[in-house]
């Protein structure tokens, strides 16, 4: 089955229709104003399918990711130091990055490791490209880098898209990997298999204790 | 890529060369379109012997452990049955087959292969591949009630895969290939479907000299490779629009030469071009009684110089030719098959095969 792990709600049944079976509704959000909701108890109540934060400030620790009430938890530095906190962060699920401007960074090797090793993945979205043909340079060179630091590993892909008119089907966009530099193989597995261990990621750090151990409840006892 | 595999044969008029042929076309067992196509009109009022009303075949709306039951083993024991899953596609999903010989072949991907509980091996198609095949012959003489290995397929049927699943089947006898009709099984679904062949006159064709191109092939012995090579490419290009009725080859086609500068191979002739097609799943017998009959309008009743049979398998199919393994890449997935036949009793038989094929390794 196929995944686009950063839908939006007026996008599922395209989605569907074009071929992915499972659509993560992604909640865009700054740090601050997410920090505010969590001050005021707000987000307690409130309960995320994803939610991406986007980093504003590059020198403030990411470390109020642990109380976050989110089944899938992205970030999206804004630079470099933001970049090796998010990580070496354990709360995070996804890093994202702006591709519609030059990062202004090196991916460093070391840096990108410490991520791959955590099980922390790296979030191509292909609709920037085909939204604007100036942001697509700057986007296929930014994805080609990435790709390079990360020699193909931990990378998905997904749609991001804002409208219906820019999602494509999984075989388009496994094409469209080839220009960043993906093959076949890799380019499918980062809308197949990545995505699943993704969001088995996302369940181990949520549900499990030192992702070793992890209670389910019996249906009996629930009724 | 795709790769050809060509055969070339002469003297149709004897049995063992049909044979030959025969052999190759039973290999082929999941055939979901069959395409014949000639010069004559003759053909049409012929048209019940070759994809006629009568041909039928299944579709069953089943969950894996009714295969195992005492009432579709018995007929897998007295018939042939050919089944195929609709499904899901062989690239991301999990797809089935049963073949004449009574394997049942599983070709499922990681998760469902991890959670299943069978014990199978992993796909030999592709390197670190997450595809896994799991073969069970459900006419071996030990895969009985009464034995561990029936019960625990039985288990896993029940417990690990116990989801329905659409698939085609065919049934058919052993010795004269007639079609049977399908006993009820466990508490499948089943839909008995009869084939409808689609008739189709184009007129006015450019057509080859397709007998002589094949003379040239198969008895000239002075025919170098690259010849009979661009000979066995123009015929095969020409073939391929002709199944698409392609304007292309059309006598009334004035196309600009900046979109196309196909020109159709000389010496060439003026034809209507008459063609049936049928699609479902065509059962090997049926391919066969096609085959025959085609042989006999050129070789005993001269009513045609030239006949086509086009086969086009499965694409997700979990194997093609002699039960090698098929898979599916982003743009390659055939397991076709074109056989030329001319009234001078010469054949050119091409198979045509993706990069995921073990057949074409």
């Amino acid at each position: 089955m196929f995944y686009d792990l950063c839908s939006k709600k007026n996008l599922i049944e395209k989605a569907q229709k074009l071929g992915y079976e499972k659509n993560v509704i992604n909640e865009e959000i700054t740090q601050t104003e997410l920090q505010k909701r969590m001050s005021q108890k707000q987000q307690q109540s409130e309960k995320f399918d994803r939610v991406t934060i986007i980093v504003e400030n590059d020198t403030k620790p990411l470390n109020f990711l642990s109380n976050l009430n989110a089944n899938l938890v992205a970030v999206r530095p804004c630079g470099e130091k933001s970049f090796f906190s998010a990580c070496s962060s354990s709360d995070i699920d996804i890093i994202q990055f702006d591709f519609s401007e030059r990062l202004g960074y090196n991916l460093k090797h070391t840096t990108v490791n410490l991520a791959i090793q955590k099980g922390i993945y790296f979030e191509i979205c292909y609709s920037l490209a085909i939204e604007d043909e100036n942001i697509r340079k700057n986007m296929i060179g930014n994805s080609a880098s990435l790709i390079r630091a990360t020699r193909g590993k931990n990378i998905i892909v997904s749609s991001g898209a804002s409208n219906p008119i820019y999602l494509r089907g999984p075989y388009d966009v496994i094409n469209l990997c080839s220009i960043f530099g993906l093959n076949s193989y890799l380019a499918k597995s980062c809308l197949l298999k990545n995505c699943r261990k993704v969001l088995l990621h996302a369940d181990t750090r949520i549900n499990s204790l030192k992702g070793i151990i992890s209670l389910k409840r019996k249906a009996e006892e629930i009724e | 890529m795709t790769k050809k595999f060509i055969s070339l044969f002469k003297n149709l008029e004897e049995e063992n060369t049909k044979n030959l042929i025969e052999k190759l076309l039973n290999s082929f067992h999941f055939v979901k379109s069959v395409k014949v196509l000639s010069h004559n009109e003759h053909f049409r009022t012929h048209k019940d012997k070759d994809v006629d009303c009568k041909v039928f075949f299944y579709k069953v709306k089943t969950n894996l452990l009714n295969f195992l039951s005492k009432e579709f083993l018995q007929q897998l024991k007295l018939f042939n049955v050919s089944c195929i899953s609709l499904n899901d596609s062989i690239d991301v999903g999990n797809v089935f087959c049963i073949l004449p010989n009574g394997t049942l072949i599983l070709n499922l991907n990681k998760d469902t292969y991890e959670t299943l509980g069978l014990e199978g091996k992993s796909s030999t198609l592709i390197r670190r591949s997450d595809r896994f095949v799991v073969k069970i012959n459900l006419l071996d003489a030990s895969f009985t009630e009464t034995k561990k290995f029936y019960q625990r397929v039985k288990w896993c049927f029940e417990n690990s895969l116990v989801t329905s699943f659409n698939f085609f089947l065919t049934k058919y006898n052993k010795s004269n290939g007639n079609l049977e009709e399908l006993d009820n099984f466990g508490d499948a679904n089943i839909e008995k479907v009869y084939l409808n062949d689609n008739y189709l006159c184009n007129e006015n064709v450019i057509t080859p000299h397709i007998e002589q191109i094949l003379e040239q092939l198969t008895r000239s012995s002075d025919l170098k490779q690259s010849e009979s090579t661009e000979l066995i490419n123009d015929l095969l290009e020409w073939l391929g629009m002709a199944a698409v009725s392609s304007d292309r080859i059309m006598s009334y086609d004035r196309v600009d030469s900046f979109i196309s500068a196909y020109k159709v191979a000389q010496p060439n002739r003026i034809h209507n071009l008459y063609s049936m097609e049928a699609t479902g799943l065509i059962s090997v017998s049926t391919i066969i009684n096609i085959f025959r009959n085609l042989c006999d309008e050129l070789l005993l009743k001269k009513a045609i110089n030239f006949g086509v049979l086009y086969l086009w398998g499965f694409r997700d199919s979990p194997v093609s030719f002699n039960q090698k393994e098929h898979g599916f890449n982003l743009t390659d997935g055939e397991n076709d098959l074109v056989l030329v036949l001319s009234d001078a009793g010469d054949a050119v038989l091409v198979q045509v095969l993706g990069d995921l094929d073990e057949y074409s390794r």
